[in-house]
Order: structure tokens, then C-alpha cells, then sequence
């Protein structure tokens, strides 16, 4: 049996050991480091699977005083989802020139700090890494000194600090009601309480505090600048987009789990994963940054799965679960392959940016397939995974707004696609986007540096040309092997019958239709969207909306008990 | 007087500090505003299930009259972490105030997006 500690701090470990060591070497040990680690985990996850939950206490102690690390099913198939992410992604940035040794050591922290969080088992802890992951993150998304990285970082750090000391008063309230911190204890103490609503303000202070980690409706703000930072190398974002932001979902449904049964507010959260999805797409739709499109795509995703949690049903449930994996999958897919093809054309301007098949075959392809993963397209995995958050909603009137989802995520993809078109439309298309490239000439000049400094190294195209491939199929894989995997991953088994791909197949064409002629025909011709281009909350204005959602939320809860 | 307990204290700090963030642009004060929140849930959680008259738990001693150890040990870590991400931020602050010279929040991305 393989220790569960060594999960968190093996990688934390190797990265300081080896820290010292030259770069060509510190690089090979780092990836053999993720080869074992992703070895390690799926031994654990097999583990948990066949033999269920481990539990394990740090340092002798008796529960409820050691630090207890918890692995279950929902928590191992993060693990392995993260530390499997972790190793493409840094075979992926092989030979990229940023990977120096401080780079892959704050990387490799990141790592640590994630699988600690998936694994931890008491709200404390929770918080300590919850911090920790926040001081790598503000520094790698600084990493290309940019003009605006300074602003970006200090909004993340200080946005985040003020967030979890809403969670920290939160763990205060809980540990004066209960007198433990250790998940499984205080769940059983919750039971015994006379009047459990009186734990009503904690629930909103770690609520909300989550609320910011998950960027849901009004917390999202500081998504976009972080996610789609011009100075975070693509695989920053990757990571973030991919793995950090379901963190926030994470641990939402772990505190949801301690307090289930106590408040009801899946109709709440329902409703703000609505908004958040709905307006995250159409904030997508009106940027011309490649990244910036991709980031409010992520928010609009996450809204999804936050619906299918809160939707109140097992199959929506389970698809959320599945979403959460594919969405990792193809939206790091999108990411790195922006990354590279927003250096090839020399501009993140999604206007400007055409012909990219010709140039760079391979990452067109990979594109093309995360493309059809995100949008739902038959056979692939986030045509399963929405399939099952929407037959969770069969029936229901909100069976509808999952459709105006969908259309809205194939619009804002119809747009990305743009990129596909051949070279000479670009210049018919100047005229018209002459007045935006004025606008806006920052893009041109950031990547101009960015390629500078990104000298070639022999092998890098192909470690990343395989890699990009690589986690293209596996979006198709995981779609066509949905039924095994989901009874593997969830130990739930899929009704999914032959006709299911054919039916899936209609809709999704009909869907995409309608995305073409809707995005052409209407929203790429109304020119006030713009004005959401250049609308950005203030530091106050996004506090401020932080504390309303706490006293919404905590209004709710008064209101239903 | 009976008001003026550690737990009062401690919430009141709390919200003296999400006033500061609410309102201030200055982004030094900011800072100092969330601290100020910080410290004020770090009281709170120190002085949580506090007994009059209990001693440190330091030494085997009378366990009877000993002060609750965990939250004690626990708020020496969080002390840290709040002590090194404000160090992180501030470090952030110096170099964003030496390119932008402004130390208002609206100020600089007005800056940063007429450039």
C-alpha cells in the first residue's frame, strides 16, 4: 500500500532536492518525478476502487487532533486526474524556454498543494493549501513580465486573501459549535446538535470564501485577468483553467456534503450556476483575445457543472462529476494549442489570426478535436457528460436553459473557430477590424517579445505536437468509452443506448446550425457588445459584490429555515 | 462590560477591516484592511472556547485548567501564512508602484489600459 502523504509531498520533495541541480537535469527528473507520481496515483485510485476510502492520520496522532488525509472516491479521481494533466503538461513544455528551474519548482509546488487539497480531510488544512496553491499561482501567472502582470497578480493575491478570511472566520464559528475540524468528525457532531441552523453563518462565510475559488456569478471577476493573463505561459492557464478552478467546485461539494440535510440551497445555487453560465458565455463572445475567449468559456463551464451538481438528481450528479475530467482535458487542450498557435501568427487577436491549418497542421487538428469535446460533438466526451446532466433534467422546464447553454458555448466556439479560415479572408476582414487592431495593438506587441525569447530547442515541437494529439484523442476515447469508464471512474453505470448517439447527433447539428446563423447573423454585427470589451470591476467594486453575495446568501438561509 | 469580550472584539476588528477594503482605494491600505480582517478571525479562533482563569498549555501541568492547545497551535500557522502573503503582496505593490507610479486601484488600470 502506498502511504498517502507520499502523494502530496513526493513531488514537493524531488523539486526541492533537485533544485540545485543544472537545468537539462532538473527537467528529466521532474518528468520522470511525474511518470512515478501518475504511476502512483492510479495504483491508490485502483486501491480506493476495489477496496474503498482510506483514511490515514499524519504523525501518530488519534483522529480528530492529526492531520487526516482522506482519500474516497470523489477526491482519487481529482488526484488522478490532476497528477495525469500535471505529466502531459510537462512533457508538453519540453523544450519550451520558460522552463527554467524556478518555473518547474513552483509547477511542481502547485501540484503538491492541489492533491493536498483533494486529499485533505480537515477544514484547517483545507485553508493552509488553499493559501499555499495561491502564492505559486500569483507568481506564475507573473512569469512573463508583462504590462499588466503586476496588476493581475497583486488583484489575485490580495482578492484571495481577503476571500479566505471569510473561510478562516467561517472555520472559527465551526470549531466553536462543534469542537473538531476533522470532516468526518464534525459531520457526525453536526448530527447531534439540537439546532443545527444555527450553524447558518458559518455555512455562508466558507460558502462564499468557496464561491470565490469556484468563480461563480458575481465572484468570477478575477477568473479572466488570471486565467487569461498575457504573461501566464499557456500551460499556467492550462493548469488554472483545468484543475484549479475545480478546486472551488470541490471543496463546494464537500462542505455541501457536511451540510446536507441541514440547509436546502441546491435551488439557489442552481440559479447562480445558471447566470454564471450564461453570462460567462456572452462576455465570451464579445473578446478578441483568443485566451481572454477561452477564459470566459471556462466560467461559463463551470456554471455547468455547478447546474448538474445542484440539479438535485444522480445521473446530472455523475454527469457533472464526468464533465469536470473532460472539461480539464480539452479546455487544457485549448490553452496550450492558443498558446502555440497565437505564436505562429504573432497576435492574440482573434480577428487577425487565419489560416492556421496550413501552418500548423497538427495543433489545427488538436484545436478541432477539444473544439468538438467542449461543444458536445457526437462521439465525444462532453457530448456524454452534458447528455447526462441534461437527462437528469429531462422533463423539468430547466431542461431549456441547459439548451441555451449548449448554444451558447457552440456560438462562442463558432467564433473561436474562426481561425480556421483561409488567410486571404483576413485581409477582406482588415476594413472592418482596422478600427479594433488600432484599439488594441497590445497583443501584437506581447507575442513579438514572447517569440523572441522563445528560441527553438531540438525536440520541442515534437514532444508538444505528440502531446497535443495525445489528449486530442483522448477527448474522442473518453466519449466513445463513456459506459466503462463512468463504471470504472464513479462506479455508476451509464444508460446509454445505440440509438443515444444517432438522437445526439441530430441535436447537436441542429445546435450548431443555429450557433452559425446566430453568431453571424446577430451578435457579429452588434456593435455595442463592445462596450463589455472594456467593462472591468474595480478591486472595491468586486469586494463589494463578494459581501453581497455573503449577506444573499446568509438572507437565503434565514429565509428558508 | 460584559460586551467587551475577546469574541466581540475580534468580530468588530473583522468588520473595521472589510469597511477599509469596501471603501479605500489606496492599495496599501487595502492590504492593511484585509490584514486587519485576518487578525480579527485569528483572535476569534484563539480566543474560542476560552475559560476564565485556564492556564497556557505549556508543560504537564493541571490538564483540567489548560487553555484549549489546538486552536492555539493552528493560529501560529495561520499567523504565518498571513504574514507571508502580505509580504508577497506588498513586494508586488513596490514593483507595480515603481512602473505605474500610483497607488490607487482605479488609477492604475487607467494607466495600464491607455498605454
Amino acid at each position: 500500500m502506498i502511504p498517502l502523504h507520499l502523494l502530496v509531498l513526493l513531488p514537493v520533495f524531488l523539486a526541492t532536492v533537485g533544485y540545485f541541480t543544472p537545468r537539462a537535469v532538473y527537467k528529466h527528473l521532474m518528468i520522470v518525478t511525474q511518470i512515478v507520481h501518475a504511476a502512483m496515483s492510479t495504483a491508490v485510485f485502483i486501491q480506493v476502487r476495489s477496496g474503498g476510502a482510506i483514511r490515514q492520520y499524519m504523525g501518530g496522532w488519534r483522529g480528530g487532533i492529526g492531520i487526516a488525509l482522506v482519500a474516497d472516491a470523489l477526491a482519487m479521481n481529482l488526484v488522478l486526474l490532476s497528477s495525469w494533466l500535471f505529466l502531459l503538461l510537462f512533457l508538453f513544455n519540453y523544450g519550451k524556454q520558460y522552463m527554467d528551474n524556478i518555473f518547474q519548482f513552483l509547477f511542481i509546488m502547485l501540484q503538491g498543494v492541489t492533491i493536498g487539497i483533494f486529499l485533505a480531510g480537515d477544514l484547517f488544512h483545507i485553508y493552509v493549501l488553499v493559501e499555499l496553491g495561491m502564492l505559486a499561482i500569483s507568481i506564475l501567472i507573473m512569469y512573463k513580465r508583462d504590462k499588466q502582470a503586476l496588476y493581475d497578480g497583486l488583484l489575485y493575491v490580495v482578492l484571495n486573501l481577503f476571500g479566505m478570511t471569510f473561510f478562516l472566520l467561517g472555520v472559527g464559528f465551526m470549531y466553536r459549535s462543534l469542537g473538531v475540524l476533522d470532516l468526518t468528525l464534525m459531520s457526525q457532531r453536526i448530527g447531534r446538535l439540537s439546532d443545527p441552523t444555527g450553524l447558518s453563518l458559518p455555512y455562508a462565510l466558507l460558502l462564499t470564501a468557496i464561491g470565490l475559488k469556484a468563480a461563480i456569478l458575481p465572484l468570477f471577476s478575477w477568473l479572466p485577468s488570471a486565467h487569461g493573463a498575457l504573461s501566464a505561459p499557456s500551460a499556467v492557464s492550462a493548469v488554472l483553467s483545468g484543475l484549479q478552478v475545480k478546486v472551488g467546485v470541490f471543496l463546494f461539494l464537500r462542505i455541501q456534503q457536511l451540510f446536507s440535510g441541514i440547509f436546502q440551497t441546491e435551488g439557489f445555487f442552481f440559479v447562480v450556476a445558471l447566470l454564471t453560465a450564461i453570462v460567462g458565455f456572452t462576455i465570451a463572445l464579445v473578446h478578441r483575445d483568443i485566451k481572454l475567449i477561452l477564459a470566459f468559456s471556462t466560467v461559463s463551464q463551470i456554471g455547468l457543472i455547478m447546474m448538474g451538481l445542484n440539479a438535485g438528481s444522480d445521473l446530472a450528479y455523475y454527469g457533472s462529476l464526468f464533465h469536470i475530467t473532460n472539461h480539464a482535458l480539452f479546455k487544457a487542450l485549448l490553452f496550450v494549442t492558443a498558446g502555440v498557435i497565437a505564436h505562429h501568427a504573432g497576435t492574440r487577436d482573434i480577428t487577425r489570426i487565419r489560416g492556421v491549418a496550413p501552418r500548423a497542421p497538427v495543433f489545427a487538428l488538436a484545436t478541432l478535436l477539444a473544439i468538438l469535446g467542449i461543444t458536445g460533438g457526437p462521439f465525444f466526451n462532453g457530448s456524454v457528460s452534458k447528455y447526462l446532466i441534461q437527462s437528469g433534467l429531462a422533463g423539468r422546464p430547466e431542461e431549456a436553459l441547459l439548451y441555451l447553454v449548449n448554444l451558447g458555448t457552440i456560438m462562442v466556439f463558432v467564433k473561436y473557430a474562426q481561425i480556421f479560415l483561409p488567410q486571404r479572408l483576413a485581409a477582406a476582414d482588415a476594413g472592418g477590424a482596422g478600427n479594433a487592431t488600432g484599439a488594441s495593438p497590445s497583443p501584437t506587441a506581447e507575442s513579438a517579445t514572447e517569440s523572441d525569447k522563445t528560441a527553438l530547442i531540438p525536440g520541442r515541437e515534437f514532444a508538444m505536437k505528440s502531446v497535443a494529439l495525445l489528449m486530442g484523442v483522448l477527448c474522442l476515447a473518453l466519449g466513445l468509452l463513456a459506459a466503462p469508464l463512468m463504471e470504472l471512474l464513479f462506479g455508476h453505470r451509464l444508460p446509454v443506448s445505440g440509438a443515444f448517439y444517432l438522437d445526439k447527433t441530430l441535436i447537436f447539428l441542429a445546435t450548431l446550425v443555429t450557433g452559425i446563423a446566430l453568431y453571424y447573423g446577430v451578435v457579429h454585427r452588434l456593435s455595442f457588445l463592445a462596450v463589455l470589451r472594456e467593462f472591468r470591476l474595480t478591486f472595491n467594486t468586486i469586494c463589494l459584490l463578494f459581501t453581497g453575495f455573503f449577506a444573499l446568501l446568509l438572507g437565503y438561509i434565514y429565509l428558508m429555515t | 462590560m460584559q460586551y467587551v469580550t475577546a469574541q466581540n472584539v475580534s468580530l468588530v476588528l473583522f468588520f473595521i477591516g472589510l469597511y477599509g477594503v469596501l471603501v479605500k482605494r489606496n492599495i496599501i491600505k487595502t492590504i492593511v484592511s484585509v490584514n486587519i480582517m485576518d487578525f480579527g478571525a485569528i483572535l476569534f479562533l484563539i480566543t474560542v472556547n476560552y475559560v476564565p482563569d485556564s492556564i497556557p498549555p505549556i508543560g504537564a501541568t493541571d490538564f483540567d485548567r489548560m487553555a484549549d492547545p489546538l486552536p492555539q497551535a493552528l493560529m501560529i500557522t495561520a499567523i504565518v501564512i498571513g504574514i507571508s502573503v502580505t509580504a508577497v503582496s506588498l513586494t508586488i505593490f513596490i514593483s507595480l508602484f515603481r512602473k505605474h507610479g500610483t497607488a490607487d486601484w482605479e488609477n492604475v488600470i487607467n494607466r495600464i489600459q491607455k498605454r
